[in-house]
């Protein structure tokens, strides 16, 4: 099966395609195949749009610039007491300052022509990108495969990350998010789309049902969300506590 | 004397997972020697990799003192600055920046060392982790030998393989740790015989104690700093 009958297999949630991969003697190595070959599409097109916006520095200058502005527009409206707005008044009058180190900065180059670095460093951009892909896959399919095990599964690892490879295959949608106003809702829906092939992808390797599988797959991620919110609200109860004590 | 392409052949299956692999190495008699010379192979690429990577972006990158000197120089000329030394003569920003600029000059070596002594951290690694994973697989009722323990856990090195990549600058490599647990836990079960959750604790164990250590021994680093600071 080429990795194109692979990849639009995993999309359309193929079954054939999930047992194919599960029981391969190669499905590991098709599935960090698609993840490569996924992660360097979304790589190079994110890279390409971040160097066409750095090749114009002035732009980029503007651009942080207007967050800067922004920011003490907001900074002012909370402002109460003579000193905050005296300081927001220094920092404004800093604007000009600001702009000129960036200008300066944004130009500064190393011992290779600026186009070279700037060449280098999308590349370094396009290739981490199927790095990320893979950690956050393996990521998931370790909690997932002790939950499913857990909950009487009977997979093996090797299966679960041949057939958890698939799960990235929606994430070739992520190469729209320089799209400003589509980036969320793309990076929804092929986080969505990923989710759902994992449930059913640790159905077919686990031999579960779709309820269990569900559960494989969300239990350890939910109780560690939980766990930190416990955690951040203790630590905050600490903080102001402590902040008390030393009043 | 194994052949590189062999070798080569034994740390991609151990990045690929391949148990039929992993039972082979467990079966012969020189794993714990293929064992050393995988890591080593692996070591090596990944070291060279990483220095020509570094040196690369190196050369890819401003010089961080001009980058600092230019912050300096407009950091001192804001407002907020000016007025800050209207009000105390003594603020000075020098202090922090040189302080800086010392940080920097010695991270600047540092991934040249770092991609240097690779080969030797990956061997210690190995040695470290496949000792206390024997002994808890032991524990745990397995029934492999110390030589059959290394030679298929150091089969896991092979996920280190993916480091390679390095050798573009600014790449970000990641997962490899990961890929290297669950190769580790596919050798200890093969080497010794052991049920998935056996394998996954013998497996776990290792870096469980070495995430309790440096929490330890962090603790005791704040602790220090603190008394020292309560003592000034």
């Amino acid at each position: 099966m080429s990795i194109m009958d692979t990849f639009n297999g995993a999309l359309t949630l193929n079954q054939r395609v999930f047992a194919e991969m599960r029981d391969s003697a190669d499905g590991v190595r098709r599935g960090f195949l698609l993840i490569l070959l996924v992660g360097l599409l979304v790589g190079a097109i994110q890279s390409i749009s971040n160097l066409i916006s750095i090749v114009n520095p002035e732009q980029a200058v503007n651009e942080v610039l207007a967050v800067y502005r922004q920011t003490l527009e907001q900074q002012r409206a909370t402002a109460t007491t003579p000193e905050q707005r005296e300081v927001l008044r220094l920092l404004e009058e800093s604007e000009e300052e600001i702009g000129n180190m960036l200008r300066e900065l944004f130009t500064l180059s190393g011992p290779l022509p600026r186009p070279v670095s700037l060449i280098l460093q999308a590349l370094g951009q396009t290739v981490s990108t199927p790095f990320t892909y893979l950690s956050n896959m393996l990521l998931a399919v370790i909690f997932t495969h002790i939950a499913a095990r857990q909950l009487g599964g009977q997979g093996g690892i090797r299966s679960m990350v041949a057939v958890g490879s698939l799960s990235v295959a929606p994430h070739a949608l992520d190469a729209l998010t320089f799209i400003p106003v589509l980036s969320l809702p793309i990076s929804l829906i092929a986080w969505g789309w990923g989710l759902i092939i994992l449930v059913s992808g640790t159905a077919v390797v686990h031999r579960l049902d779709s309820g269990k599988a569900m559960l494989a797959v969300l239990l350890y991620p939910s109780l560690l969300i939980v766990l930190g919110i416990f955690l951040s609200c203790f630590l905050i109860v600490v903080l102001v506590a402590l902040a008390g004590a030393g009043a | 004397m194994e052949s590189l392409a062999y070798l080569v052949r034994l740390s991609t299956a151990g990045l690929l997972l391949d148990v039929n692999t992993f039972r082979s190495q467990r079966d012969n008699p020189y794993a714990l020697r293929e064992g050393f010379l995988v890591v080593l192979m692996v070591g090596i690429l990944v070291g060279i990799a990483g220095l020509i990577g570094n040196l690369l972006s190196r050369l890819a990158s401003p010089d961080p003192l001009a980058t600092l000197a230019i912050v300096q120089r407009s950091l001192e000329r804001m407002a907020l600055v000016v007025e800050l030394q209207r009000i105390n003569p003594d603020f000075s920003l020098d202090p922090v920046f040189s302080q800086l600029a010392t940080t920097f000059s010695i991270l600047q070596w540092s991934g040249v060392i770092g991609a240097l002594i690779t080969p030797f951290v990956y061997l210690l690694g190995w040695l470290i982790y496949g000792i206390v994973a024997h002994l808890t697989a032991r524990a745990l009722g397995g029934e492999g030998t110390l030589a059959q323990t290394l030679g298929c856990t150091a089969l896991a090195s092979g996920a280190n393989l993916l480091a390679i990549a390095q050798i573009i600058p600014f790449v970000t490599v990641a997962g490899t740790t990961l890929l290297g647990l669950i190769g580790c836990y596919i050798g200890l079960r093969t080497a010794h015989q052991l049920s998935a959750w056996r394998a996954f604790w013998a497996a776990l164990l290792g870096p469980i104690l070495l995430g309790l250590l440096l929490l330890v021994i962090s603790c005791g680093g704040v602790a220090v700093l603190v008394a020292a600071a309560q003592g000034s």
